[in-house]
């Protein structure tokens, strides 16, 4: 071979590797700067995730942009390099990093008089800590000598509902194989467990377990053209709600038992098919409200999210009975008239669409105080729920005036099942 | 086809040339976003807004005022995270958490804990209105014509 050839070849390669960087940078996709309201410095993670839908109204996106909740490298066009500093993987809500990425004084780390407190309200709150499940547990199988609540699922310190002070510790290693088995098969059930990878059990962790809703597959379905659509472990869309439909609570609180004899989560068989018929619970029994409504339809945020105060278990942070709304024989639901525009009944309101709230509404409120602001008295005495999720109103019977004989003392529902409970 | 040494070296030094000269040309044309964007607005003469008038001037963020002392503008950002209020007839409100302002900017509820800010105005050389909507100013300054 001639020099003059291998010099020819020599330079056509040189020519063609430069035409190949410069066709491959000139492919790559136009970089999309967003500055935030909130940073005030560009970041560039829409150049890949263009078309992502806003968190919520709470959070556009020109206001928070992605890098204040997620954190990562908001320079960088490199997926890997991009990636590498963000918090809680595709989750900034989960709780090992969630007061970095929600928190804030003007966020959700708020003052706790004015209800802002959000983070530290759910940290202890009974479904972060497991609290009840564990304290009974341990001292049924010698893992405590009373009924003393000592553990939780994350460690967390504050003041219980009487204000003294408690503090939780993860649940030590036992030799106890009960114990070993009851941490290992039957403690998922905690806000911050990651879900049974199966159909219908999905959800994510952290705030978004509940707030990011999921569909039975776990896959997303929105817009941004990143996101596999076959694979689980997302949520529905990249959307945060305060509306939560109930068969977001079912991922949970509807999908099987524990099973205390063999420590073993007996999962079930069938799908969801209708409202009716989903209830698990194969001796329970429902009224009409209870598979009619959503959840957060009477389920209130202090006693799902937590009311501050570490409590014991559930029943000592649930509130809401039957006579919560319909009242007694003898006396008509609590209620309480919206004075103070700062009132955080209208604060819960705003962020709902379909529950229009206004200073001089008078919304039904539990034994603790707490508006149950989608319930409201009507000038006329009348009493009427709107659906969280839907808008739909209801009209809410009361006990007062009805042929009802209830007890004043036996208000639990199992009292008001005995007659209202509808057949499977 | 015979090509000479002469124009084979003059054909390679072109193309790899221009190839260079495109990837620096590339390299010196990128602008990095490093600040926030435009924060002076040059409006219209102040004839163009009379005693009484309100102006929403969307691209400053702003609502721009004449009374009988001057003209003044409220800033629609609101000041607890930076999202744009909306006025209403009666009050301002901020989609995002539900902070709400009289007309005047006082705050009304929270989540916000102040009003909104009242915006610097100054007038250009050729006599039209400039809105400066980094800088704040006393609610009762006016740019007086």
């Amino acid at each position: 071979m001639t020099n003059r050839l291998v010099f020819l070849l020599t330079s056509i390669l040189l020519i063609a590797i430069l035409a190949i960087i410069t066709w491959l940078e000139s492919s790559k996709p136009k970089a999309i700067a967003l500055i935030p309201a909130l940073t005030n410095q560009p970041e560039y993670c829409l150049t890949c995730h263009n078309g992502i839908e806003p968190v919520s109204a709470a959070h556009p996106t020109e206001v928070f942009g992605c890098v204040r909740c997620h954190g990562g490298e908001r320079l960088a066009l490199d997926k890997d390099l991009a990636h590498s500093t963000m918090r809680g993987g595709r989750n900034p809500s989960d709780f090992s990093v969630v007061e970095r990425s929600c928190g804030g004084s003007e966020c959700h780390s708020g003052a706790a008089k004015d209800e802002r407190d959000h983070i530290a309200r759910v940290m202890t709150s009974v479904q972060a800590t497991y609290v009840g499940a564990i304290t009974n547990v341990y001292f049924a199988f010698g893992g405590q000598p009373d009924q003393k609540p000592r553990y939780g699922m994350i460690t967390v310190s504050g003041v219980d509902p009487m204000g003294k002070a408690i503090k939780l510790i993860e649940p030590p290693k036992s030799e106890n194989q009960f114990l070993q088995k009851f941490l290992s098969n039957c403690s998922s059930c905690h806000l911050n467990a990651e879900s049974i990878n199966e159909t219908n059990y999905h959800r994510l962790t952290g705030c978004a377990a509940c707030h990011a809703l999921t569909n039975s597959l776990g896959s997303y379905t929105g817009n941004d053209p990143t996101v596999k659509r076959s694979e689980s472990g997302h949520a529905n869309t990249h959307t945060l709600t305060a509306a939560i439909s109930y068969s977001q609570c079912n991922a949970c609180h509807n999908r099987g038992n524990y099973d205390l004899k063999t420590m073993t989560f007996n999962a079930r068989a069938d799908r969801p098919s209708n409202r009716q018929q989903d209830y698990y619970q194969p001796i329970a029994q429902f009224t009409k409200c209870e598979f009619e409504l959503d959840c957060v339809d009477c389920h209130t945020a202090n006693e799902v999210m937590g009311d501050g105060a570490i409590h014991e278990n559930k029943k000592s942070i649930q509130d809401v009975q039957c006579q919560t709304c319909h009242g007694t024989l003898t006396t008509p639901p609590q209620t309480r008239t919206i004075q103070d525009v700062n009132d955080v009944a209208l604060r819960r309101a705003f962020l709902n669409p379909k529950v229009p709230l206004a200073v001089g509404d008078v919304t039904v409120i539990t034994a603790k105080g707490e508006a149950m602001w989608n319930i409201r008295k009507a000038a006329d005495g009348s009493y009427r729920q709107i659906g969280k999720i839907n808008g739909t109103i209801y009209d809410v019977p009361l006990v007062a005036g009805s042929k009802c004989k209830q007890k004043p003392d036996q208000q639990e529902s199992k009292y008001c099942h005995e007659c209202h409970a509808v057949r499977k | 086809m015979s090509l000479s040494r002469r124009l084979f070296l003059q054909l390679s030094f072109s193309v790899s040339g221009l190839l260079t000269l495109g990837g620096l040309i590339h390299y010196l044309g990128y602008q990095s976003e490093t600040s926030s964007a435009q924060t002076t607005f040059t409006l219209d003469q102040p004839s163009a807004y009379s005693i009484g008038s309100a102006t929403h001037i969307a691209p400053a963020r702003a609502w721009l005022f004449r009374d009988t002392q001057g003209l003044y503008a409220i800033s629609m950002i609101c000041p607890h995270l930076g999202c744009i209020v909306e006025r209403r007839e009666s009050d301002y409100l901020c989609p995002c958490h539900g902070s709400r302002f009289l007309h005047s900017a006082d705050a009304v509820n929270g989540p916000a804990d102040r009003g909104l800010n009242y915006i610097k105005l100054t007038l250009t050389a050729d006599g039209k209105v400039q809105a400066h909507i980094n800088k704040t100013v006393e609610r009762t300054e006016r740019l007086r014509l």
